[in-house]
């Protein structure tokens, strides 16, 4: 209660600040609040909600004057709307920090969000859609001693719900350090260079207790496994471009790190990602590959999840904002896939045949990911690889099992000054291991997607419809076809009403269920509020391969957010 | 040159904590206290126990007080209180002086760090954090002893059997743990060996509990000597009410231990999460 009475002080001083200044800064912040009331419905799976309505909420003030900055982030989850971790119950400021800058030096106190590189060994992140939030607590000290090297420092725990992690050895403690060197900022020479080179590397050290393990073997003996308490991973990277020609590189590397994700195996992981671009006027290419051995990196080797991740190990698939597309999500897999990905654009010229009055967007996609060769060693424990390597793995070699694959096609074309289309297919060889169902079969789906945009004066009218035709059908989670079709109005940019359904209509072994919503919303400068009544399927979200899911509701959604 | 070479101290750190690499060899380590040999049950137990931990070294000179005290509480309480006297941290060091008799064990040292036992006397009181401490002074293990038997829940009880297997020179310990309610978290038990009746050099500075600047004959009780196993997995996740555990240990006694008749077997079952000892009990052999 103390805290919200001083929220609400902040807040109200802060609204009132903004208008004139505080101490000669400037004070800025956001809010947001998702209300939920769902009522149960047996034939879509829907819970009963005991509270009646659930509700997330957060806002965030910031105040910078100069070389000073100092914000904090208050949340509520009261309760948490559906899909969303119970553990986030509750409501406090999980989020606060002071930061200034003299010289060459940075220093943030407090809370802080942090990427070395590509993230392979380290990145603290929030992603709201996820419940995911794994934001630093300690110190970051940032030093620029030269124009194109930085070198930053890190300490610090993880966020994790509401745990009060700085008393428990068993939230693992996060140091780490990062150089970037510019060659083009360092040396005078290289300057005005049409190449562009940068180096970098960095290194994590995460410290947790280990209280003894366990285990027992084949003939029953006991054995009890050391376990490291200070993980290291250290990663190299490099950034070139030329022209139009680009190259971004990052190989990593772990040491020894037994955890409950890896099945408590003391084998080193690494991995590598690579992506080369090219970039012209109407033209983008870009390829991309990686490799990932046993690098599930978490700041508690106990936790499975998402929470305490401390690396970040991107999905190498096309992120679909169309939900159908998006029902079979690709979920990384950190114990090992290799992956490729290839995306072309092209854009028509204006009044060329393919192109027309407007020009024509084509966008090609192409990605594949695959296990990596694993040959087993012998095992100790009775049923599992505990305490042993694991396995070995010939570095090139890929595996048996597909695990994700599509080819995508998506052609926008604006038609006439007021109507613009849309088309996207997809094809999706989808592994149903993303979903925990290791081992059962396939699902391979061709999508379909229309989306036209109409304007009408000042207002919009824009209907869409998705087709997702698939043989299978197994009840829990691939149940057959669907379609789902969408009509959204705008009047003059304030207002929105839209209407969607989506249909299983090739479900087999269950009810033909209609998925319909309605929602209406208003704009305000800043402010928008919106509010949506329908059902929602079940399923699985994935963003940048972090999954999550989302289970069914049936009732009303509105959401307020605002900034100033 | 000069901005560069402090930005460099933000990295150097890291190149001293690294990380740590486990040898093959020592990655699996096998243990050979679990046994399936048993020997019958004699020790049953129907009451809530408490358990104390008197952090102690010859080189304390205040610590004979504290085991002055462990043993006034010992006759206060009788079976309801067990005593284990772990020699520990700096003032445990051995040296000429007390003719080098080392009592630390490196499972001592490590609970004397844990639970922030560094000055000495101090005690637990069956792990039980009283405020932001696990430590309790000597002049409040009395009322704090009071208190948990007072307050404590009866979770389990251990039920013994021990036996001096004298050819092998091994001790075989028999439990057979019963939870009495159900019980949500992991659960550990510890099975270990504690020597009265040894005697040595203690340092002292208070005449009352003895000659100063040491006692050259000091008796040294209740001092832990062996250990079977320590932190060992007993439950896993939520237990029902009536689960019993039964198990079989044996211990290597070797030339350290100076009289097998004046030990004792402590066996004690923690909770993996809190740390705090839910049942303890003892055996003489």
């Amino acid at each position: 209660m103390k805290r919200l009475i001083f929220f609400i002080s902040v807040l109200a001083i802060s609204v009132s600040a903004s208008a004139q200044g505080i101490f000669g800064g400037k004070v800025t912040g956001n809010f947001q609040m998702d209300v939920q009331a769902s009522k149960e419905d047996t034939v879509i799976g829907a819970a009963k909600v005991n509270e009646k309505m659930l509700m997330n909420a957060f806002g965030n003030i910031l105040y910078t004057n100069g070389d000073f900055s100092a914000g904090m982030r208050f949340e509520a989850y009261l309760n948490p709307i559906l899909g969303f971790d119970p553990q986030y119950k509750g409501a406090g400021v999980p989020y606060r920090f002071a930061s200034y800058k003299k010289d060459f030096l940075e220093v943030t106190l407090g809370n802080y969000y942090e990427q070395f590189g590509n993230g392979l060994i380290f990145r603290s992140y929030e992603e709201r859609n996820l419940g995911l939030d794994n934001a630093m607590d300690g110190i970051r000290v940032v030093a620029r001693p030269l124009e194109g090297i930085t070198i930053k420092g890190i300490v610090g725990k993880q966020r994790k719900y509401w745990e009060k992690v700085w008393e428990s050895d068993d939230f693992g403690l996060i140091r780490g350090a990062d150089a970037e060197i510019s060659l083009n900022s360092l040396i005078k020479g290289f300057n005005d260079s049409k190449a562009r080179l940068s180096f970098g590397g960095s290194f994590i050290s995460i410290y947790q207790k280990a209280d003894p393990r366990f285990i027992t073997a084949k003939d029953g003996s006991l054995y009890k496994m050391t376990l490291p308490e200070n993980i290291g991973a250290g990663a190299a990277r490099m950034l070139f471009s030329y022209e139009q020609w680009s190259l971004n590189a990052e190989y990593a590397r772990k040491g020894q790190d037994p955890n409950a994700v890896n099945g408590y195996i003391f084998k080193p992981g690494d991995a590598i990602f690579v992506s080369a671009g090219y970039s012209a006027k109407g033209l983008g290419i870009n390829l991309s590959a990686k490799r990932i051995d046993n690098m599930s990196f978490k700041s508690r080797r106990d936790e499975t999840g998402n929470m305490l991740n401390v690396n970040y190990l991107p999905a190498l698939t096309r992120q679909h904002a169309y939900s159908l597309f998006a029902m079979y999500p690709y979920s990384t897999q950190v114990n090992g896939e290799m992956g490729v990905q290839a995306d072309v654009m092209y854009k028509f010229k204006k009044n060329s045949i393919l192109g027309g009055k407007y020009g024509t967007e084509l966008k090609l996609n192409y990605s594949r990911s695959m296990s990596i060769d694993k040959t087993p060693v012998v095992q100790i424990a009775n049923g599992s690889f505990e305490g042993t390597d694991g396995y070995t793995s010939t570095y090139l070699s890929m595996g048996d099992e597909l695990y994700f694959e599509e080819y995508n096609l998506e052609i926008g074309k604006k038609v006439t000054k007021e109507l613009k289309l849309n088309l996207m297919y997809s094809y999706q060889t989808f592994n149903p291991i993303a979903f925990g169902h290791s081992g059962e079969e396939f699902v391979y789906a061709n999508i379909f997607a229309l989306d036209a945009t109409k304007k009408l004066a000042k207002n919009s009218l824009r209907a869409e419809l998705q087709l997702l035709l698939t043989e299978q059908n197994y009840g829990d989670w691939a149940k057959g076809s669907w379609v789902q079709g969408t009509l959204e109005y705008n009047i003059a940019g304030k207002w929105f009403i839209a209407a969607t359904d989506q249909w299983n209509y090739g479900n087999k072994y269950e009810e033909k269920v209609h998925y319909y919503n309605f929602a209406a919303g208003y704009n305000q400068g800043t402010n928008r509020i919106s509010i949506s009544y329908g059902k929602q399927r079940n399923g699985i979200i994935c963003i940048g391969g972090v999954c999550r899911e989302v289970p069914a509701s049936n009732g009303l959604f509105a959401t307020i957010t605002s900034s100033f | 040159m000069k901005k560069i070479l402090l930005s460099l101290i933000l990295v150097f750190p890291l190149l001293w904590i690294s990380c740590d690499n486990i040898e093959d060899e020592d990655k699996l380590t096998f243990v050979p206290y679990i046994t399936n040999l048993s020997t019958p049950i004699t020790e049953v137990q129907d009451q809530q126990k408490v358990l104390l931990e008197d952090y102690t070294g010859w080189k304390c000179t205040n610590c004979a007080r504290a085991a002055a005290k462990a043993t006034e509480l010992t006759n206060k309480y009788g079976e309801e209180l067990v005593v284990m006297a772990v020699h520990s941290t700096l003032f445990a060091v051995p040296s000429a002086t007390n003719g080098n008799i080392d009592f630390r064990t490196d499972y001592g040292e490590k609970w004397a760090i844990e639970f922030g036992c560094s000055a000495l006397p101090t005690g637990l009181l069956n792990r039980n954090k009283f405020g932001a401490a696990y430590t309790v002074n000597d002049g409040n293990w009395d009322s704090q002893i009071q208190s948990l038997l007072d307050n404590s829940e009866h979770v389990m009880n251990i039920n013994l059997g021990a036996e001096f297997r004298a050819v092998e020179n091994k001790i075989l310990v028999s439990t057979s743990t019963e939870f009495l309610r159900n019980f949500d978290t992991t659960t550990l038990i510890n099975v270990v060996v504690v020597e009265s009746g040894i005697t040595g050099v203690q340092m002292n500075s208070l005449p009352e509990y003895g000659t100063t600047p040491k006692i050259v004959d000091f008796t040294f009780n209740h001092v832990l000597r062996k250990k079977a196993v320590i932190d060992y997995p007993l439950s896993s996740g939520s237990t029902a009410s009536g689960t019993k555990f039964v198990n079989n240990y044996l211990l290597d006694i070797d030339t350290d231990i100076i009289d097998i008749s004046k030990c004792k077997v402590i066996v004690f079952v923690t909770n993996s999460v809190t740390k705090q000892v839910l049942q303890v009990n003892e055996i003489h052999l």
